[in-house]
């Protein structure tokens, strides 16, 4: 059987409705009923999901952008550098990087952008930092 | 509401809620005017900055930016084809074709008219609405809470997915998700796995963070927008304002007509500005001469006027059950919602006697944004143009940027960043999946009534010795029901009716 997006999402949340039907196994009824009831209604609809989804194949792919994976791993990395760096440095070097790897080469490789890029970005981050800190009192990470 | 009017008054000519209510309205048509920016993730990334602020500021702030940004998705829509935010899909049947005439302005300018006329009827409506429906929501037990959160959920999943089984199944993961952390009745810690930090469960507007801003910020660096094709930006001659306004009042039943269909799918929970704006567009056509009908979609003014007004009125709508009942009738409104807890404040039917001041100064402050709306609309839509080509290599990592900020402000809880991320990335997966976040972001309001109004209508039933009785037999619980069922099964009939409809002509 070939698994296509909608197949594995559907063993996907089998799985979740099972753990989540174990999850309440030590729980008193009060406790339990409404997690159980939404639970096991999740596992209903996950195996119509299933059968369906094997029934009616969708030949349509999951298609992630690159850019957009790029972003996604970025943020993942983003979040590392703030627990590392902290909030600020982090902050820069995140938008710079990314403002500059997200343009078209063709605009990337003109001359006197990457300064420009890079100095735009800062202020911005530096603006944000400030109106954050100084004017909202909006505790940063 | 008359023995608040002094406090009422205090509120609207304190400076700095004018200021905040201005700002709010300008750079929610800003954000509404930038395609891959809705007005869900302008409020969500807003929402944290509301934290230092009062009560009324913070709610007055936030309604401006939603009837700003609502208003804001037509200006890309007519200029650039590209609806700003899903509720100008319609706009762009008629507003672009109107541009490419070279009557840009004219489209801009009907588009604020009706917009504000709508909003303020929409506004109207919010104001009167409210207590009536509260007061019926005093009538309201438990089995009915349960039920209402049931209708909801049912309403959501049919309108938000491609398919009801998707919009289903995300809607009841969002009723799992509400169960993480103590349970409300029996105290007990369900799905923290031993981890700590879960035992309050998922704080709300980080959910909502993840769920309606991750997944488009993502997609908005993987789409390409489309540029402007006009060389020339539009500007206001002399004398223009005074005749689309007149072309535009001389239409009076397709203004009210529009509102009042934006208000009704807006009290609806789930339906959304797209929803009002295309129903609007589409009962415009239907009660049109026939000799005009083949002019919508070639640029006919009357789809601009009936798609803006319609979505400006749903605006109003979608708070009337927030504010009464507790339950958003439309993403935007469950950033409120959140907005609200923040200040400790609780929707429901007691909110009008516990915080009367407050709300009916953000129901008045509602209507007045609309005329502010109205005004900037007119004449600054022709500038917010210019801005809509701002790049996504700029935006994009700015609003990573914001979000990060927003989920830490909200309990200065590294983890809640870290979780944001998380869910974030997981919506972004479930939208390539066809699964919608608004689902599941209900689900997860919805849950905590929906578990309270089921555990104590057991409770009552074990009282009185059935608890099927409880459920099934109360006159407000059994229109709930059926609705519920009109809800699940009304799309399953639509589908039946088309494909017959196609075999039909295939055969």
């Amino acid at each position: 059987m070939r698994v296509t997006k909608d197949i594995g999402a559907a063993f996907f949340l089998l799985a979740l409705s099972v753990i989540a039907i174990y999850g309440v196994n030590d729980l008193t009824l009060m406790s339990a009923v409404f997690p159980l009831t939404i639970s096991i209604l999740l596992l209903v609809l996950s195996l119509i999901y299933l059968l369906q989804s094997v029934i009616k194949i969708n030949q349509a792919k999951m298609e992630f952008g690159q850019r957009g994976i790029m972003l996604a791993l970025g943020s993942i990395g983003y979040i590392f550098l703030i627990w590392l760096i902290g909030f600020l440095w982090a902050s820069l070097l995140f938008m710079c990087f990314f403002s500059i790897i997200l343009q078209e080469k063709s605009k990337r490789n003109q001359k006197g952008n990457l300064v420009k890029t890079i100095m735009l970005t800062s202020f911005l981050v530096l603006l944000f930092y400030l109106l954050f800190t100084l004017v909202f009192h909006v505790p940063l990470p | 509401m008359i023995s608040y009017i002094p406090d009422i008054m205090q509120s609207l000519l304190a400076p700095l809620n004018i200021f905040c209510m201005v700002v709010g309205v300008l750079v929610g048509i800003i954000i509404g005017a930038l395609p891959g920016l809705t007005v869900t993730m302008a409020l969500a990334l807003l929402l944290p900055f509301t934290f230092s602020m009062a009560g009324d500021t913070a709610l007055i702030t936030l309604g401006g930016l939603y009837i700003g940004g609502m208003y804001g998705g037509c200006i890309s829509a007519i200029l650039i084809n590209t609806p700003g935010t899903p509720s100008a899909i319609a706009t762009t049947f008629d507003g672009y074709p109107l541009a490419k005439k070279g009557k840009a302005i004219d489209a801009l300018i009907s588009a604020a008219v009706s917009s504000g006329i709508g909003g303020i009827i929409g506004g109207f409506a919010l104001l009167f609405l409210t207590p009536v429906l509260a007061k019926l929501a005093l009538q309201f037990g438990p089995p009915e809470y349960f039920w209402i959160a049931m209708l909801g959920l049912t309403i959501i999943a049919s309108l938000s997915s491609n398919t009801l089984l998707k919009g289903l199944i995300g809607g009841a993961v969002g009723l799992l998700l509400s169960t993480i952390g103590i349970s409300p009745i029996g105290g007990e810690s369900r799905y923290t796995f031993g981890f700590p930090p879960l035992q309050a469960g998922l704080e709300l507007i980080v959910i909502l963070i993840a769920f309606f801003c991750i997944p488009e910020v993502f997609e908005m660096v993987e789409r390409k927008i489309k540029k402007r094709q006009e060389e020339q930006t539009p500007t206001l001659e002399k004398g223009i304002v005074k005749r689309v306004l007149k072309q535009v009042m001389i239409r009076p039943f397709l203004l009210m007509r529009s509102a009042i269909i934006g208000i009704v799918i807006g009290i609806i929970p789930g339906a959304g500005g797209n929803v009002a704006g295309l129903l609007s567009y589409d009962a415009a056509v239907r009660f049109s001469k026939r000799k005009e009908r083949k002019t919508f979609g070639k640029g006919n003014m009357d789809g601009v006027i009936a798609a803006e007004s319609s979505n400006n009125a749903e605006v109003g709508g979608s708070l009337v059950p927030l504010l009464s009942l507790g339950i958003p009738g439309a993403p935007p409104a469950a950033i409120i919602l959140g907005a609200l807890m923040i200040q400790g404040i609780q929707p429901g039917p007691n909110l009008l006697t516990e915080h009367g001041a407050l709300v009916y100064t953000f129901l008045i402050s509602f209507i007045l944004a609309n005329v502010v709306m109205l005004v900037a609309g007119i004449y600054g839509s022709a500038f917010v143009g210019k801005l809509i080509t701002m790049p996504v290599y700029y935006l994009a990592p700015l609003i990573v940027l914001l979000t990060v900020i927003g989920s830490y402000a909200i309990r200065n809880n590294f983890l809640d960043v870290i979780f944001m991320l998380g869910f974030g990335l997981l919506a972004y997966v479930a939208k390539k999946i066809d699964f919608h976040p608004a689902p599941i972001v209900l689900g997860l309001i919805l849950g905590p009534i929906a578990e309270r109004g089921l555990a104590q209508s057991m409770l009552m039933g074990k009282a009185q010795g059935s608890v099927l009785e409880v459920f099934f037999t109360r006159p407000i619980s059994v229109i709930l029901i059926c609705l519920c069922f009109l809800s699940l099964v009304g799309p399953l009939l639509a589908k039946l009716k088309s494909n017959k409809t196609e075999k039909g002509e295939l055969g």
